[in-house]
């Protein structure tokens, strides 16, 4: 008998939800089929080879997303319900949902998963979050070593790895990534535009001021430029269309940004979950921005990392308190550079490139949600 | 007082000074002797019998292990290498002896110093610099299992310190000057409270409303996150978010060693009091007679604890249901403006170049009727404010 697929809901803007529940969607796609809900604006970049994945896509219009989340719910028995982040639904649309099937099946919480990202504690207190995902969840799963945790349930938390969209052993070799977005051999500042479509302005406002800032100093181009001649070392935006404000010449596009990540001497983006993990994995410095989100907690995050890390996430809040931390995080890589710039440069890079070695907590968290539906006797 | 109470009446210091990463105000209460530096791995645990509480400040200017600070006859001192390219691990190394290698500073209540590039302000207590009197003030709240220390806590004041430390000219580096403090809300005569002191969350919601022994005289040193990690045997690991929210103050060391760590970057704007404290005892057994007084107190008078954003104000709720200040569970120190004081970092402060200053200074520019001078804003509108807290939930499927 095939087994009953799995419905995973990851709903949310940006690319934290989307990322993350198809971290998890693809590995579990390989023994079964699963549907993975997705709203995200920015759902047409990505793609994926497992057949049994099924990628089901919401709007933002709150009734009809509700209707339609509440549709594909009732409309077969699912194996399994993974929930990313909000356990009452992004719109409160699963608690009637798992109020009724509770009260139709008494163990159908067992069949339940919280992937909990961290919430607003605000949030958690108005719902009675904790109280809710006692009544309707068996297993509550933390994506991250650090993570922040506002939930505090009964059940018990249960932490992965970070989770990430390829396992190390996947990952591209840089040099394959540097020739497919025809890059320069040379340093690479990558501000990665994430975030909501309406920040997107701030990444290409904030690429052409490093590409100014970069382009008059006389450390990163020994003595200055010519007029409109790019840097020897590159500063790329990584978006999936060209923000406003960032010069065509400087934009990139390619999914997943990991991929691209170790490429660079420092990234530039906001302080959410991807980007923060992804660049953790690399081992590639992080200069964040920490964005208001009305359930995330970005500036916690910073902060976390900032004090685990030491110093390989450095926050910041405008373009030039950016500008100044980008420029500190290349001083080692300028100061070297008053050698020939192709021998420091080809020097630099040869020795920059490892193999990243990180264990993919999406895999961990599948083997946790098989062994909660084992020990019940669900699958 | 047993002489086990005294025992725990040794000098106790408040730090305070700006983290330069995140812009926090960092203030932890600590007992000397403390060791600063800019790798918390390499400082010291103890010196001699006596255990440090550490700290490291993300300061490139600072050397691993830069200063020790230390009691000598009921007197706060600095010390530092003489020899600047020396640290204080090559001092403490040298062969030639620790006294000819170091330079000490005395250091008095409210003084202001710099380490590296880091100004720093030292509150000492009241307690230290008198010697003989209690911390607390409130001796009905005064156990002698609160104040009894650890077999590791440091040895009280009027210990010989470990190191032997000749008087020795003042240093350029390490000179003080009276100041006002970094931080305006701390009064000079901030009573000071031990880490032991710091409460626990307790996980039984059915002690919500015990109160906790303490030693607290100002509600506002409780709201310190450094404090509330910082309970010995609390082995947490660094930033470990078990505890108070924000907080990024972590404890380590030797187990029952009073070892506050503290990381320059972590959020320590949490401004508002503990309400309802709780009594430590509930959780192993009945609470004390005490607490039970001080229980009957906020039920008679309502919450201490100073609420608001804009205004701040006495709470005066009765009980912590549905107060939007007290977590459900188990946590009391929860601040739904957490947030907001990370993003207008210098909220509440009123030193010149700071906004509260220009705000003062041009409160007429605020005035909605300008012409009748009457402020259409009052604190009324704020507290209605926070009752819409919950109205924007579950509105937006394009949140994240």
């Amino acid at each position: 008998m095939d087994p009953k697929p799995w419905l995973i809901y990851a709903l949310g803007g940006g690319w934290g939800h989307l990322t993350r529940g198809l971290a998890l969607a693809r590995l579990a796609a390989r023994q079964r089929p699963v549907h993975l809900l997705v709203n995200s604006p920015y759902v047409d970049q990505v793609h994926w080879d497992e057949p049994k994945l099924t990628l089901r896509r919401g709007g933002t219009e709150l009734n009809s997303t509700r209707a339609w989340v509440q549709a594909i719910f009732r409309e077969r028995d699912w194996g399994a319900w993974i929930i990313d982040t909000f356990p009452r639904g992004l719109g409160g649309e699963l608690a009637p949902l798992l109020e009724a099937a509770l009260a139709a099946t008494p163990r159908h919480r067992q069949r339940c998963v919280l992937i909990h990202r961290d919430l607003n504690p605000d949030y958690v207190r108005a719902k009675q979050l904790n109280t809710f995902v006692d009544r309707h969840y068996g297993l509550v799963l933390v994506p991250g070593d650090r993570e922040a945790t506002s939930l505090t349930p009964a059940t018990s938390l249960q932490r992965t790895p970070p989770w990430r969209i390829r396992n190390a052993a996947e990952l591209p070799h840089p040099e394959d990534i540097r020739a497919q977005l025809s890059l320069p051999n040379a340093p690479l500042v990558l501000v990665c535009a994430t975030g909501n479509a309406d920040e997107q302005h701030h990444f290409g406002d904030l690429t052409a001021t490093l590409a100014t800032h970069l382009a008059q100093s006389s450390l990163w181009s020994e003595g200055g430029l010519p007029e409109g001649a790019l840097p020897k070392g590159a500063i790329r935006c990584l978006a999936p269309t060209c923000p406003p404000g960032c010069p065509k010449a400087l934009w990139l596009s390619h999914w997943p940004a990991l991929d691209c990540l170790s490429l660079a001497q420092v990234v530039v983006g906001a302080a959410g979950y991807n980007l923060v993990q992804e660049c953790e994995a690399v081992e590639v410095p992080l200069v964040a921005f920490a964005f208001r989100r009305r359930y995330d907690r970005q500036y916690l995050r910073v902060q976390e990392e900032s004090i685990k890390l030491q110093r390989r996430i450095t926050f910041v809040r405008d373009n030039q308190e950016a500008v100044a931390a980008v420029l500190r995080q290349l001083q080692p890589t300028i100061t070297r550079a008053s050698h020939p710039v192709s021998q420091f440069e080809s020097t630099r890079i040869a020795s920059s490139f490892h193999v990243p070695v990180y264990v993919n907590g999406a895999a961990i968290a599948l083997d946790k949600i098989l062994q909660q539906l084992q020990s019940e006797n669900l699958i | 007082m047993s002489g086990q109470a005294k025992q725990g009446q040794g000098m106790k210091i408040r730090l305070v000074w700006k983290d330069a990463c995140s812009g926090a105000v960092r203030k932890p209460v600590l007992t000397p002797p403390v060791a600063i530096g800019a790798d918390f791995e390499q400082l010291p645990e103890k010196l001699g019998q006596r255990s440090v509480s550490r700290i490291a400040i993300a300061d490139d200017t600072l050397k691993p292990f830069h200063a020790i600070l230390m009691e000598e006859k009921g007197q706060l001192i600095a010390i530092t290498p003489k020899d600047p390219s020396q640290s204080m691990a090559d001092v403490l190394r040298s062969p030639a002896g620790v006294a000819n290698a170091i330079q000490k500073q005395s250091l008095n209540n409210g003084d202001r110093f710099q380490l590296g590039q880091t100004p720093m302000t030292v509150q000492v207590s009241a307690v230290a610099q008198a010697t003989a009197a209690p911390v607390e003030t409130e001796p009905a709240e005064t156990e002698p299992s609160e104040t009894e220390p650890s077999d590791a806590s440091p040895a009280p004041s009027s210990a010989t310190p470990e190191i032997p430390l000749p008087p020795q000219p003042s240093s350029d580096e390490f000179s003080t000057r009276p100041t006002k403090l970094l931080d305006p809300d701390l009064d000079e005569d901030d009573d000071m409270i031990t880490a032991n002191d710091a409460p626990e969350a307790d996980p039984n919601p059915a002690n919500a409303f015990s109160v906790k022994q303490t030693k607290l005289l100002d509600p506002r040193l409780d709201a310190l996150p450094e404090l509330a990690d910082a309970s010995p045997g609390k082995d947490a690991a660094v930033g470990d978010r078990a505890g108070a929210a924000g907080a990024g103050a972590a404890v380590a060391g030797a187990a029952g060693a009073e070892d506050n760590r503290v990381m320059a970057g972590s959020m320590a704007k949490s401004k508002t009091p503990k309400a309802f404290p709780r009594d430590e005892a509930g959780a192993a057994g009945a609470p004390s007679e005490r607490s039970s007084e001080k229980a009957e107190e906020n039920a008679k008078t309502g919450c201490d604890r100073q609420v608001g954003f804009l205004f701040k104000r006495r709470c005066g709720r009765l009980t912590p249901t549905g107060c939007p200040y007290c977590r459900q569970n188990n946590s009391h120190d929860y601040d739904p403006y957490e947030a907001d004081y990370f993003y207008y970092e210098h909220y509440g402060d009123y030193t010149v170049g700071h906004w509260g200053s220009d705000y003062y200074a041009e409160r007429d520019r605020y005035y909605y009727n300008r012409d009748a001078g009457r402020m259409d804003f009052t604190e009324a509108d704020a507290a209605s404010f926070e009752e819409e807290f919950d109205n924007d939930y579950e509105m937006d499927m394009g949140a994240s």
